[in-house]
């Protein structure tokens, strides 16, 4: 079952087009700071957009905090918004639920597809953006971690990789969600546009001091603690709650999505 | 399983995983019969304690200030994330984490390193004789001894106890004694082992919401790694140094008068400035500070005050107050210089010494 | 175990606008003995789909029990799904960006189907089902009664004992649908147990055994085939126009009744029911025509409406 979703996530255009998509934001961007050395002021742009400028090799997590905060998790939730609705709008449901494969091991065959996808698009961000970046704004031998010590590239290496870990984690919540509400409509788009305002609503709330008792729970309160790895010593504290925090979504809405899935009348 | 089975499991997973955090912070802190006056000596002894740990400030002030005194706005009206690495008052290292990026302190044998990721800068200053408050005194051990450091025994008395980052925190609250201050109280929970502050709560009066409130999340007693508070300037970027670190350090270095021993009552702190043209006056939580400025200061200032809701503006000047900071700035011109006093006391104390300041004299330009 | 399919008083309600409910099934209960095949019958709406949904589990019954099998549908859903394959109607549920091939390959993955037997049975099928030709060209190219056959190849492919078939001919060219029946046939004679649902009744006459009709969620008959078509009381509707007279009363062949018999000014028109569709009839029929002048003809295979429509006035 697992295997049979890759190998259909990996046959779509779709993801191929959408991984497409997400370089080309990272891409221009990079050919803008080649040609006007303007980096953003401090505290204003992307994460790491200014520290490129000094060595290309940083590009990759440049590349990652700018789609990040949307581009991504769009994609995300276009994808998992997708996964059970848009079997059900193209009438492939109900012919998947026929065979003797449990519903339970369906959805847990989607989400872990739609986790494939995001490992897939962040590497392939990542390694474009290295060779971009290598390229166009060059490379030194060590770098700055941001608390000003110095990385060897191997440190820089070990630590980006673990930063494409702990993306593709972070946009397990969002799969979560998107999938549940997959389960219950049969339209992808309308699954795609809930999973999003979820979101949206989480990064206002974000912003908002009101907010405050609720903010250790919102989905995207720790996504930006990937930027954590590259402290020194490294700061674990939010990159192991964003983690967990990850986990109970997925506990939770992949749960709901269990409970409304497995019993539902399939009438599409 | 029926239906409504699996969304009771459901349910009953979201319960369970939603009650840990408020079971966590519901455990109950052991209590210690330590006195208020026994724990107040612990806390003054606890400077050269060395640990690692974590805090979040949170500062509930909107200072009516920018330009120069951005970095104080941030402070003091934001939430700041602090890591430190604290091996006694002259090794440490105090780094702010932003969302993307770090300023960091290392601070060694009477001088610092002043990081900065996002400048890609490193700026080496010895340490000043008055500089205005940053990152690393908010820091929650750093924030309650110098709150504490004057206090009396018999300002003093005993709060209950609560878990701060893992560890049972004694409860100590300081209530200003002198009548002048604008602070109502300072609420400080201490480490019963190490005598290190853990959380501190600053309280203007009449306030509900802390003016400043500081808590570790993290904290782990002995001495941090040496290398951890050790400045090696990396590839690409310039180590630079610097006379004057703020507009504190050059209102000192650079005022048009000196400022008299004595101001609305309160005594000139010693030790601090011995000639300063800016002077501190005041004892523990009750402070006040005044110097002279010059118009290129001052006037962006006074424009910025005069047009602050709230702000008084009468014979001495414009008085804005901001929870328990008061500022008062005192007429000027194009030649002469005016006075800036602010500190944690009344209106009617910064007024008195508005006027005492007036009387003198300064120079033309 | 000697029914493929059982149905033990199944009820089955949805939920409607205005906290009301709908009752798609009521109290259903037949069976589908092994190697047979059962047409199940009813018009629009009668429920035939909700049976079948019910019986493919994907839809839970409200009530009563279903086996597949000996196994239980709602509790035994993973037997139920190993042995038995469902055809629904219409050309949906393939995936329209790959090809034929990929989409039985995909299925057959999921039905458990392992990768030697795969090899092997795909063109079988691909063959039995004329679309060896196509096999590799993107589905979103194919006809609709090509999709519907690749749905039947995708059905067999895991060797089935029971088949559920919903309204297959429908949206079919009669060419196409013949075709398609041809196949069922086939599988009949290999002995896959069959439940076939139609509102036609040429699919039902030409395949099944056994007829089951539902009228509106409840089983109105259960019947061999024989006797079904007996009951309707008659297989095809004689219209005749003519000038001059007919002495009814003497020349009525047996095997015909007259329904209906009306004269406007010179022209006569006479409607008679033929009870069975032979060559003896329709030659009598000739000869009772012989003396007068026939203006126009026509003769139609009897309607499944109109059996429905003798079912209904039997109905207590
Ligand atoms: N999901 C559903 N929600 C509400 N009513 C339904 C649903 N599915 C079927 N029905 C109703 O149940 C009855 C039987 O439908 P169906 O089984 O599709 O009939 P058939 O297949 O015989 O045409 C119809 O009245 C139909 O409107
Ligand atoms: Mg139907």
């Amino acid at each position: 079952m697992i295997r049979t979703e890759l190998v259909k996530t990996l046959r779509r255009p779709r993801t191929w087009v959408t991984i497409l998509l997400l370089n080309a934001l990272p891409t221009l961007v990079a050919v803008l700071l080649a040609l006007t050395d303007l980096g953003p002021r401090p505290g204003s742009g992307p994460a790491f957009l200014s520290a490129v400028l000094a060595d290309g090799t940083l590009f990759p997590l440049a590349a990652l905090a700018i789609i990040l905060p949307l581009f991504l998790p769009v994609a995300v939730a276009v994808v998992a918004g997708d996964s059970v609705a848009g079997e059900a709008q193209q009438g492939t449901l109900r012919y998947l639920l026929v065979r003797p494969v449990s519903r339970t091991r369906l959805l847990v065959a989607k989400l872990v597809a739609v986790i494939a996808f995001v490992l897939l698009a962040v590497v392939v961000v990542a390694a474009v953006a290295y060779v971009v970046g290598s390229v166009l704004l060059g490379d030194q031998a060590l770098a700055a971690s941001v608390s000003g010590t110095v990385l060897t590239p191997a440190q820089v290496a070990v630590r980006t990789l673990l930063a494409i870990g702990y993306i593709t984690l972070s946009m397990l919540g969002v799969a979560a969600i998107a999938l549940l509400l997959s389960t219950m409509t049969d339209s992808p788009l309308a699954a795609a546009l809930g999973a999003l305002a979820f979101l949206i609503a989480s990064s206002l709330l974000l912003t908002l001091d009101a907010a405050q008792t609720l903010q250790p729970y919102l989905p995207t309160r720790y996504w930006l603690a990937f930027v954590d790895l590259f402290r020194d010593p490294i700061f674990w504290r939010d990159i192991v709650r964003g983690i967990g925090l990850q986990a109970v979504y997925v506990v939770v809405f992949l749960g709901a999505a269990w409970a409304n899935f497995t019993t539902k009348d399939i009438t599409s | 399983m029926k239906g409504w089975q699996r969304w009771l499991v459901v349910a009953l997973g979201v319960l369970l995983l939603g009650s840990i955090p408020p079971v966590l912070a519901a455990l109950p802190a052991t209590e210690s019969d330590v006195t208020a006056s026994e724990l107040l000596a612990s806390v003054r002894s606890s400077d050269e304690v060395a640990f690692t740990g974590y805090a979040e400030t949170v500062g509930g002030l909107v200072l009516p200030v920018t330009q120069d005194f951005t970095d104080l706005v941030d402070l003091f009206g934001e939430r700041s994330r602090l890591r430190a690495w604290w091996a006694g008052p002259d090794d440490w290292r105090v780094d702010e984490l932003t969302a993307t990026g770090e300023t960091g302190v290392f601070h060694r044998s009477g001088a610092s390193v002043l990081w900065n990721y996002e400048d890609s800068s490193a700026t080496l200053a010895a340490d000043p004789v008055v500089r205005l408050p940053r990152a690393a005194d908010l820091l929650p051990s750093a924030l309650g001894q110098r709150l504490l450091s004057e206090a009396g025994a018999e300002e003093v008395s005993r709060l209950p106890a609560e878990r701060i980052a893992g560890r049972d925190a004694l409860g100590l609250r300081l209530v200003p004694s002198d009548e002048r201050t604008t602070i109502d109280r300072v609420d400080v929970w201490v480490d019963p082992s190490t005598g290190v502050p853990l959380k501190v709560e600053v309280y203007g009066a009449d306030a509900t919401v802390a003016a400043v409130r500081s808590r570790f999340l993290e904290f782990t007693p002995g001495a941090p790694d040496p290398e951890a508070t050790w400045f090696v300037t990396p590839p690409g970027v310039d180590l630079s140094f610097t006379e004057v670190i703020d507009v504190a350090e050059a209102a000192n270095q650079f005022a048009p008068a000196v400022t008299p021993d004595e101001l609305a009552g309160l005594a000139r702190r010693s030790g601090l400035v011995s000639i300063g043209s800016l002077g501190q006056y005041g004892r523990g939580v009750t402070l006040l500070t005044a110097a002279a400025v010059w118009d290129d200061l001052s006037r962006p200032l006074r424009d910025q005050l005069e047009g602050t809701p709230g702000a008084v503006i009468d014979e001495n000047g414009v008085y804005v107050s901001a929870g328990p900071i008061g500022l008062l700035l005192t007429p000027g011109s194009r030649e002469r210089s005016s006075w800036l006093i602010a500190g944690t006391v009344d209106a009617a104390t910064l007024a008195a010494a508005a006027a005492e300041v007036r009387q003198i004299p300064v120079p033309d330009r | 175990m000697e029914h493929a399919v059982e149905v033990e008083a199944v009820g089955r309600t949805f939920p409607i606008s205005g906290g009301k409910q709908l009752q798609a099934l009521e109290d259903v209960s037949f069976v589908v003995g092994l190697g047979e095949v059962v047409g199940l019958l009813g018009v629009n709406g009668a429920g035939k789909t909700t049976l079948t949904k019910i019986l493919a589990t994907l839809l839970l019954p409200s009530s009563g029990a279903a086996r597949v099998m000996g196994y239980d549908v709602v509790a035994d859903t993973r037997g139920v799904r190993t042995s038995m394959s469902v055809i629904l109607g219409g050309d949906r549920g393939l995936y329209n960006r790959i090809s034929g091939r990929e989409n039985l390959a995909f299925f057959g993955m999921l039905a458990g189907v392992s990768r030697r037997d795969l090899r092997e049975r795909i063109p079988l099928m691909l063959d039995q089902v004329n679309l060896a030709d196509a096999a590799d060209r993107r589905v979103e190219t194919y006809s609709k009664g090509m999709r519907q056959r690749l749905h039947v190849a995708i059905g067999l492919l895991s060797r089935p004992q029971v088949l559920l078939l919903d309204e297959p001919t429908v949206g079919l060219d009669p060419l196409e649908a013949d075709r398609l029946r041809e196949t069922i046939h086939q599988l009949r004679r290999e002995g896959t147990s069959i439940l076939l649902t139609s509102h036609l009744l040429l699919d039902v006459e030409r395949l099944a055994d056994r007829v089951v009709m539902l009228d509106q969620g409840r089983v109105t008959a259960d019947l061999p085939l024989r006797k079904f078509a007996g009951l309707a009381g008659y297989a095809a509707v004689v219209t005749l126009t003519y000038r001059g007279a007919l002495d009814l009363a003497r020349s009525l062949p047996a095997g015909a009744a007259v329904d209906r018999h009306t004269h406007e000014g010179e022209l006569s028109t006479l409607v008679l029911k033929l009870r069975e569709w032979s060559g003896d009839l329709f030659g009598a029929l000739g000869r009772l025509v012989d003396d007068v002048q026939i203006q126009d003809i026509d003769v139609r295979p009897a309607r499944l409406e109109e059996a429905f429509a003798t079912l209904s006035a039997r109905r207590p």
